[in-house]
C-alpha cells in the first residue's frame, strides 16, 4: 500500500530511479549469499595461518621452511594461502604450501590441513601422521576422537569457529598458547569420549559375556561328544575282542578238526589191522567148526560104535540074563548111559564156547563194517568233488584249444598280409621303374625296327639288274651292319626282359643257390634309363667270382632295387654310386654308396620302421626298407646303414656265403 | 643342293640308323650329345631343320633346343623320343619351341612329311 501511495506522489522518472535501485538492493544481496561460502573458504585460510601460530613444535622439528599441506578437493583454501605464502612467515620461518596428493608425501610437513572431501578417510589420515608431529587441521570433521583442531562454520551467525582437542595434540608433543581459545575455539568434551568409549565397553563385555555362555554351552556339548566318542571306542574295543576270541576258538576248531582227521586216519589204520584180524578169526572160525564137524562124526561114529557094542551088550546081557541074571544086566545098563551123558556134557559145553566166540566176532565185523560205510561215504564224496575238477579242466582245455585255433588262423592270415605286402611293394618299385625300362626297351627296339626298313630297301636294291660289283658289295656290306645293329637291339631287349623277368620270376619261398653278382647285374640293367636320366655315374668293382648264395632270388633283386632306387632319388644331379663286393670268414659283403643327400639321425633310426617315409604322398609307400629288412631277416643276412647329411649314405649287406656253385639259375 | 639337317641322339645306333634312312634325301648331320649339336650348329649355318632325342645324358632335348634357339632363333625344331608326351613337351609345343613331337620306333614317312612341312615353311 505504502509503495503504491509513493508511487502516486513521485513523477515518472523518480520511478525508474526506484526500479533501479531495488534491482541493485536485489543484487547486492544475491552477492552477500554468495560471498558468504566464499568468505567462509577464505576465512578457512586465515584460520590455517592463525591457529599454526598458536602451537609450538617440539625443538628442532623445524628446520627451513614451515610447510603446510593442503589434502583433498578446496582450491580456494589453497588458492588464498599460496596468494599469500610469499608474503607470510610463522614460527620465523618461511611458509610454503604444498598440494598433497598421497599419504606417502606428508613426512616433511608441520601443518597439514585436510578438506572436508575426505573427512570419511580421517581414521587413516590420522594413524597416517601418528609420531610425525605434524598439526592435523580438519574441516568440519564429525568424530571427535581424531581431531586436532576442527574447523566449524555457523550459516546463521555467518562466522566460522574451530575445536580443540588438547589429548591428541599433546599426544604428538605440540603444546597450546592457552590463548589459542581466546580465538573464539571451544575444547572438544573428554568426558563425553570418555563415555562413549566407556558405553562401548560395556557393550564389548556383554558381547564377550554372551560369548562366554555360548562356549561354555558347545564346551558342554563337547564333553558330551567326547563321552559318546569314548563309549564307542570301548564298544568297538570290546567288538574286537570278541572277534580275536572267535578267531582263537576258529583256530582251536580248526586245530581239533585237524585232530580228528588224524585219529580218523588212525581208526582207518586200526579198521585195516580189524579187517585183517576179523579176516584171520574168520578163517580160524572156520577152521574150528571143520574140527567141531569132524567132532561130530567121531561122536556119531562112537554113537554108532556104542550102539554095536549096546547091542552086543544086549546079546551079552541076554547071555548076562542067562549067566548073571538081572542085576548085573541093569548095572551094565546104567552104566553105559552115565557114560553118554558125560560125553554128551562135555561135547555141549565146548559148542556154547564156540558160539560165543563167534557173536562177539560178528559184532566187532559189524562195527567195522559200518565205519567202512562211512568211509565209503566220504571216498564217494572226494570222487565227485574229483570229477567236477575234472570236468572244469576239460572246459579250460577247451576254451584254451578254441584260443590257439584262433590265434593260428590270425598268424596265418598275418603271413598272407606280409606276403601281399611285399608283393605290392614290389609292384611299386616296378611301377617307378616301368617308364624308364619302356624306353629302354624302345631304342633298341628302333634299332630292329628301322634296320628292317632298311634292310628292305636294300634288298630291292639289291634284286635291280643294273648294279655293278662294287656296288652290291657296298649294299651287302651295309646289309651286314644293319644285321649287327638289329642283333646288339634284340640282344639288348633280351638283356632287359630276362632282368625283368629275374625281379618277378621266383615263387614265394623257393629257395636255391644263385650269384649275387648276377642279381647285381639285372638290377643295374632295369636302372640304367634312371641313372642315365640323372647323369648318375655307376662306378662297379665286384669280385670276379660268381659269389653263390642261398635265398630267393626274385627277394633279393627286391632288395637290392629298393635300396638302389633309394641312392638314385637321394641324388638331384651329378651322382656318383659305387658298388662293392667284399668276402671275409665266409661272409659276403655287398656295399652300396651314394654321395647323395644323405639321412639325418632322427630319420636314420626309424628307415627300417614300416611305413615310414619322408618321400611325398603317392612317391613312397613308406614300405620299402621295412620288406628289405624282413627279406634279409628271412635270408640270415644283415643289414647296416650309416649316413651323414651332404655327404650320401653307405648301405652294406651281410650275406652268408656258399659258393658252392650248384645248380645256379640261368 | 640338298637341306641339311641335324639329328642329335645319345645312342650312336640311332644316329647311324637316321643318317641311313634319310641320308639319301638331305645332308644329315648327326650329334651324340647337346653339346656336341650345338658346336655342330655354329660351323654349319646351313642347317635349317633340328631333330632331337629327349632323354640325353648332361642336357636333354628341351634344354638343347632352348640353348639352341637363343642363338639360331630361325632353325625349325623338332623332338623323336621313346616316352609319350608329357608336361613339359606340351608346352614347348604350345609356346612353339618345337614343332613336332614324334615317337620312336622311327616312323620314316611321318619324319619326311614333318621334315618336309617345316622346309616349307622356313621358305
Amino acid at each position: 500500500m505504502n509503495s503504491k501511495i509513493i508511487q502516486n506522489h513521485l513523477p515518472p522518472s523518480s520511478k525508474f530511479v526506484i526500479i533501479k535501485l531495488f534491482t541493485l538492493c536485489v543484487f547486492f544481496l544475491c552477492t552477500l549469499a554468495i560471498s558468504a561460502q566464499t568468505s567462509y573458504d577464505s576465512q578457512k585460510a586465515a584460520l590455517i595461518i592463525r591457529l599454526s601460530d598458536h602451537i609450538s613444535w617440539p625443538n628442532g622439528k623445524i628446520k627451513g621452511n614451515f610447510n603446510i599441506g593442503i589434502m583433498g578437493e578446496d582450491s580456494i583454501t589453497y588458492k588464498t594461502l599460496k596468494d599469500g605464502e610469499a608474503s607470510l612467515k610463522r614460527q620465523n620461518r618461511p611458509i610454503k604450501i604444498i598440494p598433497i596428493k598421497s599419504l606417502s608425501e606428508i613426512d616433511n610437513l608441520h601443518v597439514l590441513f585436510v578438506s572436508k572431501s575426505l573427512n570419511h578417510r580421517i581414521e587413516k589420515i590420522s594413524s597416517k601422521i601418528e609420531n610425525k608431529q605434524i598439526l592435523l587441521i580438519t574441516d568440519h570433521c564429525p568424530d571427535p576422537k581424531y581431531i586436532m583442531l576442527n574447523i566449524t562454520y555457523n550459516p546463521k551467525l555467518k562466522q566460522s569457529a574451530f575445536e580443540v582437542n588438547k589429548a591428541n595434540l599433546m599426544l604428538e608433543n605440540l603444546s597450546i598458547n592457552p590463548k589459542l581459545l581466546l580465538l573464539g575455539g571451544t575444547e572438544v568434551d573428554l568426558r563425553d569420549l570418555y563415555r562413549t568409549a566407556r558405553a562401548e565397553l560395556e557393550e564389548e563385555q556383554q558381547r564377550s559375556a554372551t560369548q562366554k555362555i555360548e562356549i561354555e554351552v558347545q564346551e558342554k556339548k563337547l564333553v558330551r561328544q567326547l563321552f559318546q566318542i569314548n563309549n564307542l571306542i570301548d564298544s568297538t574295543k570290546a567288538l574286537q575282542e570278541s572277534i580275536v576270541n572267535k578267531e582263537l576258538l576258529m583256530l582251536k576248531v580248526s586245530n581239533d578238526l585237524e585232530q580228528q582227521k588224524q585219529e580218523f586216519i588212525q581208526h582207518d589204520i586200526k579198521y585195516k589191522t580189524q579187517q585183517h584180524n576179523i579176516y584171520l578169526k574168520n578163517r580160524e572160525i572156520s577152521r574150528k567148526i571143520k574140527t567141531l564137524d569132524s567132532l561130530k562124526l567121531i561122536a556119531d561114529r562112537n554113537n554108532r560104535v556104542i550102539e554095536t557094542q549096546s547091542a552086543q551088550l544086549a546079546i551079552n546081557k541076554k547071555h548076562i540074563i542067562y549067566q548073571k541074571k538081572l542085576l548085573t544086566q541093569s548095572i551094565t545098563i546104567a552104566m553105559v548111559f552115565v557114560l553118554l551123558g558125560l560125553l554128551l556134557l562135555v561135547v555141549y559145553i565146548r559148542m556154547r564156547l564156540l558160539n560165543k566166540r563167534l557173536r562177539i566176532s560178528y559184532d566187532t565185523i559189524e562195527d567195522a563194517n559200518i565205519q567202512l560205510e562211512l568211509n565209503q561215504k566220504d571216498i564217494t564224496e572226494l570222487n565227485t568233488n574229483l570229477l567236477e575238477t575234472n570236468d572244469s579242466l576239460h572246459q579250460s582245455n577247451e576254451n584254451l584249444r578254441i584260443k590257439t585255433d584262433k590265434l593260428e588262423h590270425t598268424i596265418d592270415e598275418l603271413k598272407l598280409t606280409q606276403q601281399k605286402l611285399i608283393q605290392s611293394e614290389k609292384m611299386a618299385a616296378l611301377g617307378i621303374l616301368t617308364s624308364g625300362v619302356a624306353h629302354e626297351v624302345l631304342n633298341p627296339l628302333n634299332f630292329v625296327k628301322s634296320g628292317i626298313d632298311l634292310l628292305k630297301d636294300s634288298i630291292s636294291d639289291l634284286t635291280q639288274a643294273h648294279l655293278l660289283e662294287h656296288e652290291k658289295e657296298a649294299k651287302l656290306e651295309s646289309i651286314k651292319e644293319l644285321t649287327n645293329h638289329m642283333e646288339t637291339g634284340v640282344e639288348r631287349i633280351d638283356n632287359i626282359v630276362r632282368s625283368l623277368n629275374a625281379f618277378s620270376r621266383s615263387k614265394e619261398n623257393e629257395k636255391v643257390s644263385f650269384s649275387l653278382h648276377d642279381t647285381v647285374n639285372d638290377c643295374v640293367t632295369i636302372l640304367e634309363h634312371e641313372l642315365k636320366k640323372k647323369s648318375i655315374q655307376l662306378s662297379q668293382n665286384l669280385l670276379a667270382s660268381p659269389e653263390m648264395i642261398i635265398g630267393n632270388p626274385g627277394k633279393i633283386h627286391q632288395v637290392l632295387i629298393n635300396i638302389l632306387i633309394n641312392s638314385v632319388q637321394a641324388i638331384s644331379t651329378d651322382g656318383l654310386i659305387k658298388i662293392n663286393s667284399e668276402t671275409k670268414n665266409n661272409l659276403l659283403y655287398l656295399i652300396i654308396e651314394d654321395n647323395g643327400c644323405g639321412i639325418n639321425n632322427k630319420d636314420l633310426e626309424q628307415i627300417f620302421d614300416p611305413f615310414y617315409t619322408t618321400k611325398d604322398p603317392g612317391e613312397g609307400t613308406g614300405l620299402g626298407l621295412s620288406i628289405v629288412y624282413s627279406i634279409l631277416q628271412e635270408h640270415q643276412a644283415e643289414i647296416y646303414v650309416t649316413s651323414e647329411l651332404n655327404k650320401g649314405t653307405k648301405v652294406t649287406i651281410k650275406f652268408i656265403s656258399t659258393n658252392d656253385k650248384i645248380n645256379p639259375i640261368r | 643342293m640338298t637341306k641339311s639337317i641335324l639329328y642329335v641322339d645319345d645312342e650312336p645306333i640311332n644316329t647311324f640308323l637316321f643318317s641311313k634312312m634319310f641320308g639319301v634325301s638331305y645332308h644329315v648331320i648327326t650329334a651324340n650329345s647337346g653339346q656336341e649339336g650345338l658346336d655342330i650348329l655354329m660351323n654349319n649355318p646351313d642347317v635349317k631343320i633340328v631333330l632331337s632325342d629327349m632323354k640325353m645324358p648332361k642336357m636333354d632335348g628341351i634344354e638343347f633346343i632352348k640353348t639352341a634357339r637363343e642363338t639360331f632363333s630361325e632353325k625349325n625344331y623338332m623332338i623323336i623320343s621313346g616316352f609319350m608326351a608329357d608336361s613339359r613337351i606340351e608346352e614347348a609345343l604350345s609356346i612353339g619351341l618345337i614343332s613336332y613331337y614324334m615317337n620312336k620306333p622311327f616312323n620314316k614317312v611321318e619324319i619326311a612329311k614333318n621334315i618336309e612341312s617345316s622346309l616349307q615353311q622356313i621358305k
